[in-house]
C-alpha cells in the first residue's frame, strides 16, 4: 500500500527552479532513501512534506491526507529549545500532538531508552552534544507515532561514530513506522534503506528497491592487479585489440565487467599467459551505491 | 486544539522565567516603583546641594504627590518603554533566527495561537510588573507626601497597563514579521518615536497613543479624560497582530 | 543624610544586588558570553546599575546558536 504519494510537485523561487515535477511512491514499512547532491531540492522536497512550505504546484498526501499529526519531523539543522530539558520538549511535543499525559509519559520512557539518552533526560537540550541532537530528533519526530518520519540529513553532520549509531536507530525504526530520510552520503543510505531514489537537479533520476537497483544498474567487475605498471598497461592494449573492454583504474591494476570476463575467460587467460604477464591478484568487486550514483548524475551531466 | 493554548502558554512563561526576562521586567518595575517617588521628594535637596556649591540660589515651589506621579509615569512611559521594546523584540523574531520556530510550525497548530500565547503571556509578565510597581509606588508617596489619592492612582495605571501593553504588542507584531530581533527592536523604537514626536502636537496629536501618558495624569488629578488616545490605542494593537498574521502565514523558513 | 533615607533607599541597594549576584552566578557557570569578553562583561553589570544587569541576562548570556 503506497503511504506516501507525491504528484508532480514543483518549487520555484524568484530565480531558481527548485524542483521541477517530482511524483513519488513510498510503500508503507519502508525506509526510503532520498539521494542526491547538495543542492538537488532533496531538503526542498522535505520541506514540503513536513508543511513548512508550499509547493509551487503539484500536491502530497500521506496515508491518502494531508495531516500534520501523521508526520513526524527532523530538520537538516534541528533547532530546539536549549533551556528546555529534553524530557520537557518531548512532553511538550506530546502535548501540542493532543496525546495523553499519560501516554505522553510512556512513550517518552520509552524512547529515552530506545534512543539512549535517559542519562541526559533531564539536562538541559543548550547542553546536548550533536550526536545526542539527533538522537533527541528522532525521539521528538516519533513520539507520536506518525505514520511517516521525515529525516533531513539525519547523520551527515556527524563523526563515524555517531554516524553509525543513528543509522542503526533508524533500521530500527521501519518496525514501526515508514522512513523517509534525505541524505548525500551514499554509504548510509545504503546502509539502511530499502529502496532509494536519485534526485539531481530539481528532478528524480530513478526510483528502485536497493536489491534490483544494486544487481542492475551496477555491474560487478573482476579486478585484475598487476606487479608492474608497464604489465597493466600492456594487458589493456592487448585486451582491447581483443575488443574486450578494458578500464584501467590505477597504475597496476585494470577492471573487466564480470559478464564480459566469463565470456570470454579463455582469451583472457591465454593472453596474459602468452606475454607472460604476472597477477598479483584478481577480485570481484561487488558493485556499491556510489557506482550507480555516479553512473546517473555522470550521465545528466553528459546530456 | 484548544489545550494548545495551555501548553504555550506554559512553555512561553517558562521561557520568560528561564531566560530572566520576567525577573528583569519585575526588578524594573521596583526599581521606577521605588525610585520615582523618592526622586521627586528628595529633588529640592539635591537641587539645593548642587546650588550651594555653585553658589545659585534657587528658589523652588514645593513638592507635591503629582512629582511623584509625574515621575513614574515619565519613567514607565520612556525608559519603561525602551526596555518593553527590547524584552519583546526577539519574541518571534528570535525563534525564526534559531529555527525553532520550525518545531512549532511542523505540530499541528495555527500561527494564531502561537502569536496569542506570547502576546497573553507578556500581558500577564506586564500586568504582574506594574502591579508590584503601582503599589510599591503607592507606600512610598503615602508615607512621603500628603492627600495623596490612592484610589485614583490605581485605576489611573490600568491606562499604564495599556500604554505598555501597546508597546510591547506592536514590539512582538513587528517582531513576526522581520527575520532579526535587531530589525523589530529598530522598527519599533522608530514608531514608538513617531508616536511620540505626532502625540506632542496638536489637533491629530491626540490621537496618538502616546498621549495615554498624559491621560495617567488626568485620572490621578481627578479630571475627565478623553477617548481619544484609546481608539488609536486598540487600533495600534488590532492592527499590528493582524498585520503580523498575515506576513506570518506566508513565512517560510529559508536555507 | 538622615536615617530616614537610608531606609528608604535600603530596598534599592538590596534589588541591585540581588540583579548583580543572579548575573555573576550565571557569569561563573558560562564559559563563553555573547558579543563581548567575559571580563568586559563582569564589569558591565557590577559597574553599570541597573543597565548593566539588564544588558547581561537579555543579550550577554544569549545561547549561541546556529547564527
Amino acid at each position: 500500500m503506497a503511504m506516501i504519494e507525491i504528484n508532480s510537485i514543483t518549487k520555484h523561487y524568484r530565480t531558481i527552479e527548485a524542483l521541477k515535477g517530482v511524483s513519488l511512491c513510498v510503500q508503507e514499512g519502508t525506509i526510503f532513501g532520498f539521494l542526491g547532491p547538495n543542492g538537488a531540492g532533496k531538503t526542498t522536497l522535505i520541506r514540503i512534506l513536513a508543511h513548512l512550505i508550499e509547493p509551487t504546484s503539484g500536491s502530497f498526501s500521506i496515508d491518502g491526507k494531508d495531516l500534520k499529526q501523521h508526520i513526524g519531523y527532523l530538520a537538516q539543522q534541528p533547532a530546539f529549545y536549549p533551556w528546555m530539558t529534553a524530557r520537557e520538549l518531548l512532553r511538550f511535543s506530546g502535548k501540542l500532538y493532543g496525546l495523553t499525559s499519560l501516554e505522553t509519559e510512556k512513550r517518552i520512557h520509552e524512547l529515552l531508552s530506545l534512543c539512549g539518552i535517559q542519562a541526559a533526560a533531564d539536562r538541559r537540550v543548550g547542553t546536548y552534544s550533536g550526536g545526542m541532537i539527533q538522537r533527541l530528533g528522532i525521539a521528538q519526530a516519533i513520539l507520536h507515532k506518525p505514520k511517516v518520519v521525515l529525516l533531513d540529513e539525519p547523520a551527515s553532520a556527524l563523526d563515524p561514530i555517531g554516524r553509525k549509531e543513528i543509522l542503526t536507530l533508524i533500521s530500527r525504526l521501519h518496525e514501526e513506522t515508514t522512513v523517509f530520510m534525505s541524505s548525500h552520503i551514499l554509504e548510509d543510505i545504503q546502509r539502511v534503506c530499502d529502496e532509494v531514489a536519485i534526485i539531481a537537479d530539481g528532478s528524480i533520476v530513478l526510483q528502485q528497491d536497493m536489491d534490483t537497483l544494486l544487481r542492475s544498474h551496477a555491474q560487478p567487475l573482476i579486478s585484475l592487479e598487476f606487479d608492474h605498471p608497464s604489465d597493466a598497461l600492456l594487458c589493456q592494449t592487448l585486451l582491447s585489440k581483443l575488443s574486450i573492454e578494458v578500464a584501467r583504474e590505477a597504475h597496476n591494476r585494470i577492471v573487466i565487467a564480470e559478464t564480459e570476463y566469463q565470456n570470454r575467460y579463455s582469451q583472457i587467460m591465454n593472453t596474459l599467459n602468452d606475454h607472460d604477464l604476472r597477477l598479483r591478484s584478481l577480485n570481484k568487486q561487488n558493485a556499491t551505491l556510489e557506482d550507480v550514483f555516479m553512473h546517473h548524475i555522470k550521465e545528466r551531466s553528459h546530456a | 486544539m484548544h489545550n494548545n493554548i495551555g501548553i504555550l502558554l506554559w512553555k512561553e512563561m517558562t521561557e520568560g522565567l528561564r531566560s530572566y526576562r520576567i525577573l528583569i521586567w519585575v526588578m524594573v518595575c521596583l526599581f521606577f516603583g521605588i525610585l520615582s517617588p523618592l526622586s521627586a521628594y528628595y529633588m529640592p535637596d539635591i537641587l539645593a546641594m548642587i546650588g550651594s556649591t555653585q553658589n545659585i540660589a534657587l528658589t523652588l515651589t514645593e513638592v507635591t504627590y503629582r512629582d511623584a506621579v509625574d515621575q513614574y509615569v515619565k519613567n514607565f512611559t520612556q525608559i519603561g518603554s525602551i526596555i518593553m521594546i527590547f524584552l519583546a523584540m526577539g519574541s518571534v523574531a528570535g525563534e525564526k533566527a534559531d529555527g525553532s520556530l520550525q518545531f512549532l510550525m511542523v505540530r499541528p497548530i495555527s500561527f494564531h495561537v502561537i502569536l496569542f500565547a506570547k502576546i497573553i503571556a507578556l500581558m500577564a509578565m506586564v500586568v504582574l510588573g506594574i502591579g508590584i510597581a503601582a503599589l510599591v509606588c503607592a507606600l512610598y508617596t503615602q508615607y512621603l507626601f500628603p492627600g495623596f489619592p490612592l484610589t485614583l492612582f490605581i485605576q489611573s495605571n490600568l491606562i499604564l497597563l495599556l500604554y505598555l501593553l501597546v508597546i510591547g504588542v506592536m514590539t512582538t507584531s513587528l517582531s513576526a514579521m522581520v527575520s532579526r530581533p535587531v530589525t523589530a527592536g529598530l522598527a519599533s523604537l522608530g514608531l514608538w518615536l513617531v508616536f511620540s514626536m505626532l502625540g506632542s502636537l496638536g489637533g491629530a496629536g491626540w490621537y496618538s497613543f502616546t498621549r495615554l501618558a498624559s491621560e495617567i495624569i488626568q485620572v490621578v488629578e481627578g479630571f475627565p479624560i478623553s477617548l481619544k488616545p484609546f481608539s488609536s490605542a486598540i487600533l495600534v494593537i488590532l492592527g499590528s497582530i493582524e498585520g503580523a498574521l498575515c506576513v506570518l502565514s506566508r513565512w517560510e523558513p529559508s536555507h | 543624610m538622615s536615617k530616614e533615607f537610608v531606609l528608604l533607599v535600603t530596598p534599592l541597594v538590596v534589588l541591585e544586588l540581588i540583579l548583580k549576584l543572579v548575573c555573576l552566578r550565571d557569569w561563573m557557570k558560562r564559559e563563553q558570553v555573547n558579543g563581548l569578553s567575559r571580563t568586559a562583561w563582569l564589569l558591565i553589570f557590577l559597574f553599570v546599575n541597573l543597565f548593566g544587569p539588564i544588558a547581561y541576562l537579555v543579550y550577554g548570556r544569549k545561547h549561541h546558536g546556529h547564527d
